[in-house]
Order: structure tokens, then sequence, then C-alpha cells
């Protein structure tokens, strides 16, 4: 055997030049730095006892307080909200993104403006004009705050759509129909394909916008809709709640990190 | 048995005025290669993407067999196109790419698979079978290209410049490879390209499209040989041409009294410009007893597309003489001989009109001037 026909193993694959390790710092400092504001949470979530000065808590226990049925009915009820406007949000992001990809270039560009003004604007703010303005159309309740939160995800999903189909490349399809493929196999087998990781992360900003409001909830909800960010705002506003508050915020955390994950492995897993 | 036939096909892209095409017609044999040469912007993509079913045409007929396509959308042709630029699926492994193919036609999945390795190996390159596209080069992508569009089995297939963005290397192996596929699965293709090369190694006819219509179809060496205007002999490489008078026998020019061919002598008198292609023509000592001759003086040594080429200025003409390999450069301002066989002397009229002619073998009974006179009147 030769030098040129000897198999490369799978060690000699693995790169130790400078530039790799300096990559690999950075990639455990980043690594570091967004696990580090989780790790007290962690703690205190199944801290009983943890006061000052000492380091660790000094006696673990189950949050039993907060663990309850209406923890979960809050957990529930945010997951369906944030599903409805993740699903909802992307759907018309898609839309408009689309109709954005084949406008002239000068009403893509005012509709860009538009929508990072509403993006960057104050999410009070936001909420208060929509509020006001589904109030005086007379929706209010549940329905009222699931089409406000849709409408605040809307900037970010069209974004992330109108940017998915600038990059997609149409030629596949045209490629795909001189192989013999129908419209419906073309559709399933290259344009859904290609265009699943941006769907999911288009759907994960907009499952956050649901998941994580607070203000549309209280002032829409009229107190038929409780949420999780309301259960954390209220255990926020008492004092000696730090288990619970942390508890709460852990069960905030899951669902947000676990989609971040789908987005990315669909990614991975489509975009090599 | 003809194949694929286009028949006076009409092309005008929509929010445009102009023809694309303007009545393209063609015919390719059954197992047969056409090269479609033309210069940019002349309609040879369109015609491949109508032909393909992309482009609705104003006017004409496609037909594969003896039924007309014209009508049929393009997954329901018996065509597939490969475009220049390969356009794998990316999200895809190169079996999938291929097993898609299969799968498109009707296979199931695990029999696509398993067939497509099979076309993988048609085109060596079962060893890439499990990589994805974003990590071939462009000659094994082109391979990859190739044995997709094979799988599906279609009935004629379409070249649209698939060699063109490879280095020369990669080209003549992908050269290579489409005359062993011509070899084993005889397929009817139909390849654009503008490269003269190209379409000698690959294909055993060439048609010529210009400005939308097609001036000429035959054996490549033909129209090399006797193409149909001044215009056709540049754009097919050619380096000579000289205008002067036609008298029934000679043609009268800077170069002299040159006799055509017999065949020749049916022409009308008149102004004719007289085509030599570079690789006919020789150097030869000067005063040489050789005959055909002409002599004048060395003006350059050049080497062009890295041919060795000598220019001669013989009376004010400057004639492009390709040298073989090895062959001793005449020193510049030298006198020397240049050997015009007659052979070589081929009449077009002045007027630089084209008309759509098909050539007759360089060989065969009508090979003669007379080819010519219907462009003369």
């Amino acid at each position: 055997m030769t030098l040129h026909t000897m198999p490369v193993t799978r060690r000699q694959q693995v790169s130790t030049s400078p530039r790799d390790r300096r990559r690999h710092l950075v990639s455990l400092l980043v690594a570091a730095l967004l696990l580090l504001p989780i790790t007290p949470l962690v703690a205190w979530s199944f801290a009983e006892q943890w006061t000052f000065p000492a380091i660790v808590p000094q006696a673990w226990g189950w949050p039993e307080q907060v663990w309850n049925a209406g923890t979960v009915a809050a957990f529930a009820t945010s997951f369906v909200l944030a599903t409805f406007v993740a699903c909802a949000a992307t759907m018309l992001g898609a839309m408009a993104g689309l109709g954005l990809r084949r406008a002239p270039r000068a009403v893509s560009t005012a509709a860009s403006i538009l929508l990072l003004a509403a993006a960057a604007a104050p999410p009070f703010a936001l909420a208060m004009g929509a509020t006001v303005g589904s109030l005086q159309l007379g929706v209010a309740g549940p329905p009222a705050v699931a089409m406000v939160l849709v409408v605040l995800a809307l900037p970010y999903t069209t974004f992330v759509m109108r940017a998915a189909f600038a990059g997609y490349d149409e030629s596949l399809e045209e490629q795909g129909r001189t192989l013999g493929m129908t419209s419906w196999m073309v559709l399933r087998w290259i344009r859904i394909p290609l265009l699943l990781p941006s769907v999911a992360t288009a759907a994960l900003l907009a499952f956050i916008v649901g998941w994580s409001d607070y203000i549309v909830t209280v002032l829409l909800g009229g107190g038929d809709l409780i949420t999780l960010p309301l259960l954390i705002a209220g255990a926020a506003s008492g004092t000696g709640n730090e288990q619970s508050l942390a508890f709460l915020g852990m069960l905030a955390i899951a669902p947000p990190l676990m989609m971040t994950t789908l987005a990315f492995g669909l990614a991975r897993r489509y975009l090599r | 048995m003809t194949l694929l036939e286009v028949c006076s096909l009409e092309l005008t892209y929509p929010g445009t005025t102009g023809k694309v095409l303007r009545g393209a017609s063609l015919a390719v044999e059954r197992g047969g290669c056409m090269a479609l040469l033309g210069p940019s912007g002349s309609g040879k993509s369109s015609l491949l993407r109508a032909i393909a079913g992309f482009e609705t045409p104003g006017a004409g007929d496609v037909r594969v067999g003896d039924r007309s396509v014209t009508s049929l959308p393009p997954h329901r042709r018996p065509v597939s196109l490969v475009f220049q630029r390969p356009r794998l699926f990316p999200h895809l492994t190169v079996l999938d790419n291929v097993a898609l193919s299969l799968e498109a036609q009707g296979s199931r999945r695990r029999a696509a698979r398993s067939d497509a390795m099979r076309f993988l190996e048609l085109v060596s390159a079962t060893e890439l079978a499990s990589r994805r596209p974003a990590t071939l080069s462009g000659g094994q992508e082109q391979r990859v290209a190739l044995a997709r569009a094979l799988a599906a089995r279609p009935e004629v297939l379409l070249l649209d410049e698939p060699f063109s963005g490879l280095d020369p290397v990669a080209r003549d192996e992908m050269h290579a490879l489409l005359r062993e596929l011509r070899a084993l699965v005889e397929p009817t293709l139909l390849m654009v390209t503008h490269d003269r090369s190209e379409a000698a190694a690959v294909a055993d006819v060439a048609a010529v499209l210009l400005e939308g219509r097609i001036v000429q179809t035959g054996k490549l060496d033909d129209l090399l040989a006797r193409p149909g205007s001044a215009t056709l002999h540049r754009f097919l490489g050619g380096a000579n041409v000289v205008r002067g008078a036609f008298d029934g026998r000679a043609h009268r020019s800077a170069l002299g009294t040159l006799p055509v061919d017999a065949g020749a002598t049916a022409l009308p008198h008149g102004e004719y410009d007289l085509l030599l292609r570079q690789e006919a023509l020789s150097l030869a000592d000067p005063y040489s007893t050789m005959p055909d001759t002409v002599t004048g003086v060395v003006i350059e040594n050049t080497r062009p597309g890295g041919a060795p080429r000598t220019i001669v200025d013989v009376g004010g003409v400057h004639l492009h003489i390709d040298r073989d390999y090895g062959q001793a450069e005449p020193a510049v301002g030298a006198q020397v001989d240049v050997v015009i066989p007659m052979a070589a002397r081929w009449l077009v009229a002045a007027d630089d009109q084209v008309t759509t002619a098909v050539v007759p073998p360089l060989h065969g009974e009508s090979a003669t001037q007379s080819i010519m006179r219907p462009m003369a009147q």
C-alpha cells in the first residue's frame, strides 16, 4: 500500500491547527456565556434553602408549591397559544415574504422599512396600539390575544421567509420538472425540504413571541387566559418565592430550547 | 431514422418584441449526437428550453418519434435537459439525487436507490454515492447530473453547454465519458456548445444557429470546409476571407488569380469572398516548385489557442496559416510561399447572405462549389 492509497483514519481527520484550537476556545466561551445565567436558575429551582454567603444551596428539595395543576394548565395554555402564533404567523409571513420577493424593488424596500420599524419599536407601545385596535374592533379575550400576538410576530417571520425565498434556487424546480416530476413531487421533494430550515426558524421566532408575552395577555386576556409568563410575574412580585420563580423560569426555557434544537437540527440536516 | 424533429419553431419572450427563434428547424437521428453551435444570443439555449417545454413557441412543432410534444408540459415530455450548472439537489446525497429521478418515473424508493447505483456506475461515480453535492468538484457534479438525467430514461437528452464551466482536463474527461456513454447506451443527444473542438470531440453532426435560424447543418468537417457565408466562416474560427471577382474559372484578388474547382464554373460571374481555412494552408520554401502557391512576407508568428500560426502578407492580404507542431518558425520579414490547395478554396457570395442549407458530405458526389449556387442568386 502506497502513501497515496492509505486510508485516512478518523483521528487523522481531526484538525488540531492553532486556528482550529482558537475556534474551539471561542465556541466554549460563547457556550459558557449562554449557560452561565441558567446555572443559578437550575440551582435555585431545587434549593429549599440558600442564604448568603453560601455558594451552593444548604438544602435541596422539589418545588412542591408550584408543581400543581395550575402550573401545568398555564404551561399548556402558553404552549397552545405559542404554537398557534407560530403556525399562523409563519404561514402569513411566508405569503408576505413571497410577495415581497416578487414585488417591485420600491415596494419591497418600503415594506422592509415598515417591518423593521415594527420590530424596533418598544413592545409595550406596539402591544398597546394593537390592543386598542382589537378592542375597537370588538375582539377581546383569548382570540384577541392570539390575533395581536400573530401581528406582533409577523415582522420576524416575514423577514426570515423573505430571505429564505430570496436564497431559494427556483431553477432546481425546473430541473425536477425535466426529470419527470409533477408539481406535487416538486413541492414534496424539492421546495418543502429546501425551505424547511427557514420555516423552522421563522416558526421558532414566532413561537418565542407567543410563548414569552406578558403585556398583551394581561391587557386583552381579561383574566381568562393564565399563561406561564403571568405565573412568573406573579411569583416575581412577591418575596421569598425564589425557588418557585426559578422553577417556573426553567419551565419557560424548556420549549424554546427544544424548538431551537429542532430548528438547528433541520438546518444541519438540509443545509449541508 | 429521425427521433427528434424541430419544425419552424418561433419564440418570443413575453414583454419583448423581437423573436428569439425565427423558424428554427432541425432533425436528430435516433442514437445520434448533434452539436448546436452559435454565437452568444443566437437562441441556442432558448431552442433547448422550447424543446424541453419550458418555453411556449408562438409557432412550429416539436416531435419526438412520431408524435408531437409541443403541447405537453415539461414533465410529460420524453426529454431531459442537463443545464450548464449541474443543479444537483443540495439537500440530497448523490445517490438520492439519481434515485429521485427514478422515483419520478414511478420506481419504489428501495428499487430506485438500487438502480441509481447502476447509473452512477455508468458515469464512474459510485464512490461519490454518499456525498453531498456541495463537496463535489465541477466535473464530478456534471457526471452525477448526467447519471441523473439518464436515470429519467429520456428518449432525447438535451445538454446546454454542460462542460463550459470545467477546466480543460475535466472537460476532456467528460468528452471521453460522453463518447463511452454513446457507445454503451446510445442516447439521442442534442448538445449546445460554442466550442468547435467540443463539437468535434462528441458529435456526429453539427447545426449552426444564427439569429434564431438554423443556417447550416452537416458534419463538422464539412461545415468548416464549406461554410455558407463569410460570417459563418469567421464564427467557425476561419481566419481568411479574401474579397475578389470570379470570372467563371478563377477568383481574382490581391492574392492573384486562383483557379477554383471545376464545379464552381457554373456560378455566375461576380464578386465573391474566397474563404480559406488556416489549417488547410501550409508554408513552403520560397520559389519552391510546389503548385498552388502564392508568395508573401512573414509579418508575425503567434499562438492563438496554443496552436502555432504564421501570418503572411500577400499583396496586402494577411493570410493566417497554422503550422504543424515542431515545424520551424519562419523569421519575421522572410519571404515564403503559401500553399493554397485547390480543395481548400471555397467561394461565397460577397453580400454575406446566409441561406439555410444542408452541407453534403465533403467527398460525396455533390461536394463541389455548385452547392453555393442558390446563395449567389
